[in-house]
């Protein structure tokens, strides 16, 4: 049977159509979508989990990032007395030394000024009847001169964060009559007590 | 292929669930927290109201120029596990008496002497009073609600200028 001149033609046209490119296959538009929410709820958990630790934290330990204590710097200058520092050592205690605190690493001051006197100390026993003051007394003893032994008063100078209702900290040192500081001059070391304090 | 309406009924892969939900109430209340952890740390203290107690203290041999820094108003605080522990104020200033110590004499036995007073320190007895909050609970005073005190309790106490030893002499609700 002879094909009709259309219909041999038919192959070859197919063949000339150009073929189509198969348009690469589109993720459904929801799927993006989804992706972004699950990010959304896991920053959320993320958060929630951080801001528990952080509220538990705030309110059993005294530590808290929101810590609204406010200091301001102030100058202060005090004085400690050391007792029973032996003669020979004192040329060792020098105006302008640096002072740290052993304790705690800090610098606590520059010495102003240097005093001594003769070491006294209070007797283990009652002394005479005072009849002025209607009492026996605690007699003073005072260490003889060859005992080489005296009293220094040094005066500090430094700059402390004040803390109204707390007082006065140069980091972890506080400074405060009746502390009790364990010093590092320059060239000698000895613990002190701390007698005086004035603020600018 | 799927018609308009049989797209539109099929389910979505994601779906705002009760979890979700319980996940974002959850966060809202830790902001809500921090933002008043203030008021919300009260609720981890003393359930009950507290109350003013007067409480008295003595000092012995305190340095006179210490014993001046001890005015009415003067604030004092206990450090406790790291943390301030107000103690209240002084009511009034601090009385205070040359110090004494019983010491033995050489020929008439226990005497109460007295320590002399002299150009560089003058030793006082010291005793004050102050205005603190606290509540009793099975018999004790609590101050603050957290912290034990007792009459004969030896306790570091401090103010802004100064580091005391202080022992409690008495206990006493503000009528």
């Amino acid at each position: 049977m002879n094909r009709t001149k259309n219909e041999a033609q038919r192959p070859e046209a197919e063949e000339r159509k150009p073929r189509k490119r198969r348009a690469p296959e589109k993720e459904p538009q929801g799927a993006d979508r989804k992706k972004w929410l699950f990010l959304v709820v896991d920053i959320l958990l993320l958060a929630a989990i951080v801001a528990v630790v952080i509220v538990l934290i705030s309110l059993l330990t005294p530590w808290s990032i929101f810590d609204n204590s406010t200091t301001e710097p102030r100058q202060i200058t005090y004085t400690v007395e050391i007792k029973g520092v032996d003669q020979a050592s004192l040329s060792a205690l020098q105006v302008g030394d640096t002072v740290t605190d052993r304790t705690t690493g800090v610098t606590i001051g520059t010495v102003t000024a240097i005093h001594n006197r003769d070491f006294e100390d209070y007797a283990s026993e009652a002394g005479e009847w005072d009849e002025e003051l209607g009492a026996y007394v605690v007699d003073k003893v005072i260490y003889p001169e060859d005992s080489g032994l005296m009293t220094v008063t040094v005066t500090l100078t430094v700059t402390a964060d004040y803390e109204a209702g707390v007082g006065y900290c140069v980091g972890n040192s506080r400074i405060a009559v009746g502390c009790v500081l364990d010093m590092a001059f320059n060239n000698y070391a000895d613990i002190g007590e701390c007698v005086a304090l004035e603020a600018k | 292929m799927k018609t308009s309406e049989e797209k539109k009924k099929a389910p979505s892969g994601f779906r705002f669930n009760v979890f979700d939900a319980i996940l974002i109430l959850l966060a809202v209340l830790c902001i809500v927290g921090i933002w008043q952890r203030g008021n919300l740390q009260k609720l981890f203290e003393a359930g009950e109201a507290m109350e003013e107690y007067t409480v008295t203290f003595e000092v012995r041999k305190l340095r006179s120029t210490t014993a001046d820094l001890l005015v009415q108003g003067t604030e004092f605080y206990l450090m406790e596990n790291g943390s301030r522990v107000p103690m209240g104020a002084l009511s009034v200033q601090v009385s205070a008496r040359p110090a004494t110590e019983y010491l033995q004499h050489p020929t008439e036995g226990m005497v109460e002497a007295r320590y002399p007073e002299d150009s560089y320190e003058r030793l006082q007895d010291v005793t004050g009073t102050l205005i603190c909050r606290g509540i009793e609970h099975n018999g004790s005073f609590l101050l603050e609600g957290k912290t034990h005190l007792a009459i004969n309790q030896t306790l570091a106490a401090y103010t802004e200028r100064a580091n005391l030893s202080i022992c409690i002499t008495g206990i006493q609700k503000v009528a």
